[in-house]
Parts: structure tokens; sequence; C-alpha cells
């Protein structure tokens, strides 16, 4: 059977590719320059809202071609885990909402593409806090056995 | 005049020069046709009619801000504050969405003057809206950029991004002072619109109906920008706006070169430029295309990589039975 895992050499692209979005993600808001992040050496880059706009234009596309090519074998593996069913479920559905809106809002960028403004802020307040959301699950799944939850299985190794 | 007339005299080459400001108001364009404003510099005499109409045709969106503005942190962040320079008609201001910018220039042995009203030009990628992270900036399906000041924070990256840099902050006002008005917003960026309420009612922009000279037109833009050619070469002149950042709505033909034009302007905050723009955003097609094509292209990769992993267990079991 295909594993559902990345595979170990996905895994940096991966892991680099949400770096870059979460960084890329946060920089959209005009916060790095107005709170001198941009002013420390080597950062200047994160003010630049061109720059920032393309990296996360390809950071997803990275992080969509691996975590996709995983989709299929993942329907069938994720039944057996030990982590409670609201964080098994959570983070690929929070994922999937994070892709729509994200695809969404790449689509409303065309010059061909006019969506009402009311759509247009419920897809980007909805990005920012699947974003968010992403991110904590992230981490609860990440700790789940440190934290109180139930342990690993024997021989069940942490991912990414 | 009927819809058919219009849009005749849109298309009409020089025969359609001669008509001052095609469109007239009661004709209403059909929702969802992308509309362009073509400028005859030619025709300006700089009376500023233009802007004493955009004043009162927009006065009531203008900010009327709470004082004194809530301190900012970190202090590098400075409130910036117009309302008591309302008057100022030199320059774009929260109060002054449209003014005239004068050249005094020396051309083929001629000393000309000439006058270029300048506003929001309204891409067609747009950076303020495709970049604005919270979706308070817009284009509209007739091509017009808005700004929605109910929904603004005031963080100005619309300006940062614009290649101009016209949209133009005031503080002390719009949603920022209900969130976190220390921390983060600093009030609500403002620019033409377009006049979107007149337009919709089948009016024409304050500016356009009010210039006793007919400086501009607005129309379909597939025939405002063929006009704008036909102007162009019919009197030896020069286009800005048709090409610059990939493309606005806003197509001014003017006599002179446009950097002769930039060299003599006065320029600076409020007062954008006459240069070259080559296209901000060119490549979002391809990235949008590599974004969308991503999760397909993973998922049918993934589907492949499943069929092959099946089809190696079947040969495995098949082999065991054989050996069996």
């Amino acid at each position: 059977m295909s594993s559902a895992r990345l595979r170990s050499w996905e895994k940096w692209p991966a892991a680099a590719a949400v770096a870059v979005l979460a960084v890329s993600g946060l920089g959209q808001m005009p916060i790095f320059k107005r709170y001198y992040v941009a002013d420390l050496p080597g950062l200047a880059w994160t003010a630049d809202y061109y720059l920032l706009h393309t990296l996360h234009y390809l950071a997803a596309v990275v992080l969509l071609l691996l975590v996709t090519s995983r989709l299929p074998a993942w329907l069938g593996w994720w039944r057996g885990k030990p982590r409670p069913v609201w964080l098994r479920l959570g983070q690929p559905l929070i994922f999937l909402g994070l892709v729509a809106t994200g695809l969404a809002r790449t689509a409303k960028n065309l010059p061909e593409v006019s969506l009402s403004p009311e759509l247009v802020l419920a897809i980007d307040l909805g990005h920012l806090l699947l974003a968010m959301l992403f991110g904590l699950f992230a981490l609860l799944a990440l700790t789940w056995g440190a934290v109180g939850g139930k342990e690993r299985l024997p021989g069940e190794r942490r991912t990414i | 005049m009927n819809r058919r007339m219009f849009l005749k005299g849109l298309t009409f080459g020089a025969a359609g020069l001669a008509l001052p400001g095609v469109g007239s108001a009661g004709e209403k364009p059909a929702a969802g046709v992308e509309l362009a404003t073509l400028l005859d510099l030619n025709r300006c005499i700089g009376c500023g009619a233009c802007v004493e109409a955009c004043r009162e045709a927009n006065a009531d969106k203008f900010p009327e801000p709470k004082k004194p503005f809530p301190p900012m942190v970190p202090k590098r962040s400075k409130p910036e504050d117009f309302s008591d320079k309302r008057e100022e008609r030199e320059r774009l201001t929260p109060y002054n969405w449209l003014f005239i910018q004068t050249a005094e220039v020396d051309w083929q042995g001629e000393r000309r003057t000439l006058n270029m009203p300048r506003r929001c030009l309204h891409c067609r990628l747009p950076p303020c809206a495709n970049l604005c992270p919270w979706g308070a900036a817009r284009k509209e399906a007739n091509g017009a950029v808005r700004i929605d000041e109910g929904i603004c924070l005031g963080g100005a990256k619309c300006r940062d991004v614009c290649p101009w840099s016209i949209p133009q902050r005031q503080s002390g006002v719009g949603l920022y002072l209900d969130l976190a008005p220390r921390l983060a917003g600093n009030g609500v960026m403002y620019k033409c619109d377009r006049c979107f309420a007149r337009l919709a009612s089948g009016g024409l922009p304050a500016c356009i109906e009010a210039c006793p000279e007919g400086v501009q037109k607005i129309g379909p833009r597939e025939a405002i920008v063929a006009e704008a050619k036909a102007l162009a070469e019919a009197t030896g002149g020069y286009l800005y706006g048709l090409t610059e950042n990939g493309g606005t709505n806003t197509i001014y033909v003017s006599p002179v070169p446009f950097e002769v034009l930039d060299a003599a302007i006065d320029k600076g905050p409020g007062k954008p430029h006459l240069k070259p723009v080559a296209g901000k955003l060119s490549g979002e097609k391809a990235l949008a295309a590599a974004a969308l094509l991503a999760p397909l292209a993973g998922l049918a990769a993934g589907a492949l990589r499943l069929v092959r992993a099946a089809k190696e267990t079947n040969e495995e079991v098949a082999k065991e039975d054989r050996h069996e």
C-alpha cells in the first residue's frame, strides 16, 4: 500500500513551504515595516509586498503538489491513528478550507474575475482564520502525546 | 441619443473625436461591461471645473475624523491628517480625489502649457485591490477600482503598491477605531471611485459631466482604446495608461511625449509621476495557473502512485500463491 505520509525527502520542502506561507501570509498585512521587522539586517524583503505575494503563490504550489499527491493514500490511512477524531479530521478539513479560500482569492485576482465585496471579505478573513487554526492544530497534532492526549502507538513516528 | 448612437459615436474615429464626452447622462452602460475613460490633453484648459465637480459629488464620502487621534504604537506610525487642509486642490488628498497637474514645456520649438486631470487610473490588474489583505480595495465588473471605507483599516498598503501612490490616508476615521486603534490600522484610504453610484444610475462621473471642453469620455474599453489610438494617430499624439502597469482604464492622449511632461511636472506625495510603468502583476496569470493546477497534478500523481502500489501488491500475492 502506498504510504499516506510524505517521504523523508518531501518533508523538508513541505515544512519550508509552510514556513514561507506563514511568513509571506502574515506579511500581506502591513505589519513587518510598522513593527521594525523589516529594519533587521537581512529582513528588508519582509516589507516587499510584491516579493511576498510571489513567494506566497510559489510556496502554495509546492505544498499543494506535495500534499495532494498523498491525499488518495491518506483517505485509507487516517482511521487507525491514535489521535481523537476531531483532530484527525480537523487538520485535513482546515487544510482543505485554506486551499479553497486561497484558490478563490487567486481566481479573484485575475482580471476577468469579479466577486462581490462581501464574498471577497469572507474569503480573506476565512483564509486568515483558517491559517491560524492550521497552526494551532499542527501544534496539537505534534504534541498530542506530550500534553496529556493519548500516547502514540508503538513504533509510530512523529510526523510533520 | 440612443444606445446605438452612443456606441457609434465612440467608434467613429475622427468623427467621434469631435464629440464632447461621448456618454451622456441617461445612458446606462450594460452591467459588467468594462469601461474606460479617454482624456484628450489637447482640450484641457485647466479651469478646474472637474475638480470642483468631483469635490461636490463626493462630499458626502469625505472623512469626518474623530480627534484627538489614538496614540500609535510604535511611535514611528504617525497619524495622517488632511481634515484641516480640505481646501487643498494642488494634490491628491482624502478630500481631493482629482487635481490638475500642469506642465510647461518646450516642444518642437514651441512653448506649451499642458494641463492634466490626475486621479486613479483604475488599473486592469490593480495592485491595490489584488494585494489588499482585507478585501477593502476591489475591482468591479465595470473596471472601476474602489476602496470600501467601511472595511478599510488604513494600513496604506494600497498606496505602497500603487505605481502612482494614488490612495490617500485620513486617520481618526473608520473600522480601526473599533478594533485595536493603537496597534493596527491608521484610518481609511481614499481615492477616485469613478462615481460608481452615478454610473450605476445611468449618469456620468461628475468630472466628465462638468467639463466645459469635453476633455474626458467614458465608454466600453474596446471602443475607448480604438478611439485613443485613432486620436493619437490623427494628431501625432502620445498615449499614457494604455499599457502602463499592464493596462489601465484611463488613457491620456497628449501632443507632447510623456517623458517630457514627466520632467516638467511637480512630483511628490499626492502628485503622481508620468513615467513608464511595467506590469507590476504581469506574472499573475502564470502564478495563478500554477496554483490552480497544482492540486490537480498532485491528486493525479497520488492516484497513479496508489494504482502502482496496488499492482505491486497484486503481483506479490500472485507470486506467493505460485510458491504455495
